[in-house]
């Protein structure tokens, strides 16, 4: 999963090689502090792993670096994901994904599976940035009412 | 998040969720970090849902035997094994045919996990009990988590179970390419599963050295490449009858709004993009 995200970010192979590497030697580094009882594994590798990208990609490009205001993530409170496996909660997500308006899909899609940042899905798409930022960041909310949605119903 | 929602004004919520959205999808600057800081936000459950959709969108990659060694060798010096991580037999994939794969291990291979890779399985076991020596703690999950036996049905049997399944599917008829073979039959595709069946007859096989590849047109991906489907061949029999197949197929990047469908023919081992010289057969959702 991490080498296809590398892959899927950095596109020329030896690229994505060394960025498998670099993000293995990281989650091996910061692997102490990983609470299992706070967080899914996959949650707190592919974290890792597209920060890692996203600076990588930017600093290759020479574009500012993104910060985040916290290293580990921890579990979301409202949604009980341990409760569920990790691929049923891709599928749900990606169901979820699916009920959103196409143009909220597609800056996601751009987004998640490419690495772009708003600016550059903007410059693709041809569309305002402020629009650009709208879409995702709705759409991003949305999903995640839906899939609190989605499991209230399973544990009624 | 540690701030509870019900003490916040709706802007103030809106705002956060805002941050959220952005830091999730990597496009927080410092000033962004810090302001989510200040309203007491000290984690964000955006990055499950991130998280998850990676894994559902981005396509498994096969590792070359070089990285694999370098990030065992990583894992042995860092975490202070010694031993090499032992391989697990690979999970099986299905496919239409042949795959222009090359002969390299897949991550599933050299941890023994499948959609969301051993990786995480292994750190996390790792990191929650961090007495015992790392490649111990491997092994045990290995053991834990073997690979699922895929129950297989012949493929005219699976797509007619998925068709009778309730599940919502697309299905479409095949039409003539820009080739003179009179193709029939349809394409049933999951969205859910991203995947599905072609049924074809008046296919003929092709010589030696080429191949049929599917390419999915999603309409979600404006201005980018079809998604490739897969490369299958046919076989054809003495009667010289063309007979129907029923060849399964899964989409290798997630597809959203699939708007046609296609079949190339192509020199064997497929392509990346297709130039589309030669399109076998067409299917066009209503």
């Amino acid at each position: 999963m991490v080498y296809g995200l590398a892959r899927r970010f950095l596109r020329d192979p030896s690229a994505a090689d060394d960025a498998s590497q670099e993000i293995f030697i990281e989650l091996w580094k910061v692997a102490a502090r990983f609470d299992r009882s706070a967080a899914k594994e996959s949650t707190f590798i592919l974290t890792i792993a597209r920060r890692r990208l996203i600076d990588r990609l930017r600093r290759d490009n020479a574009r500012v670096k993104t910060d985040s205001f916290e290293t580990v993530p921890e579990p979301a409170t409202d949604m009980p994901i341990d409760q569920v496996e990790q691929r049923d909660m891709a599928l749900q997500a990606m169901s979820a994904m699916r009920q959103l308006p196409p143009d909220q899909q597609k800056v996601l899609m751009l987004a998640i599976e490419q690495g772009l940042s708003y600016s550059e899905i903007a410059e693709r798409l041809g569309t305002p940035l402020g629009t650009i930022k709208s879409h995702a960041r709705r759409g991003l909310i949305r999903i995640r009412e839906l899939l609190a949605v989605e499991q209230t119903r399973e544990v009624e | 998040m540690n701030r509870p929602d019900d003490t916040l004004s709706p802007e103030a919520r809106r705002r956060i969720d805002d941050l959220l959205a952005d830091d999730a999808l990597g496009n927080l600057d410092s000033e962004d970090a810090a302001e989510l800081r200040n309203l007491g936000v000290r984690s964000n459950p955006l990055h499950t849902i991130v998280s998850s959709l990676s894994e559902a969108i981005v396509p498994e990659a096969a590792v070359s035997l070089s990285l694999q060694s370098k990030i065992e060798a990583d894992a042995a010096r860092i975490l202070g094994g010694s031993e090499p991580i032992r391989e697990h037999p690979r999970k099986v994939v299905a496919r239409a045919t042949s795959t222009r794969q090359p002969p390299q291990l897949n991550f599933a291979t050299w941890m023994g996990w499948g959609a969301a890779a051993a990786a995480c399985v292994a750190l996390g076991l790792t990191l929650a009990r961090p007495g015992p020596p790392a490649q111990v703690v491997v092994k045990e999950v290995i053991r834990e988590v073997p690979a699922p036996a895929p129950r297989k049905l012949p493929p005219a049997e699976a797509r007619a179970a998925l068709l009778a399944g309730g599940e919502s599917v697309l299905q479409a008829a095949w039409s003539k390419g820009n080739t003179d073979d009179a193709v029939a039959g349809d394409i049933v595709w999951s969205a859910n599963r991203q995947s599905g069946f072609l049924r074809l007859t008046g296919l003929p096989a092709l010589p030696e050295g080429f191949q049929y590849q599917l390419w999915i047109i999603d309409a979600a991906r404006e201005g980018q490449a079809p998604v490739d489907g897969g490369l299958f061949d046919i076989t054809q029999v003495a009667d010289a009858r063309p007979a129907e197949v029923v060849i399964p197929f899964s989409a290798k990047l997630h597809v959203t709004q699939p708007a046609a469908f296609a079949i190339t023919i192509e020199r064997a081992g497929g392509v990346p993009v297709s130039k589309q010289e030669k399109v076998a057969a067409l299917a066009k959702p209503a």
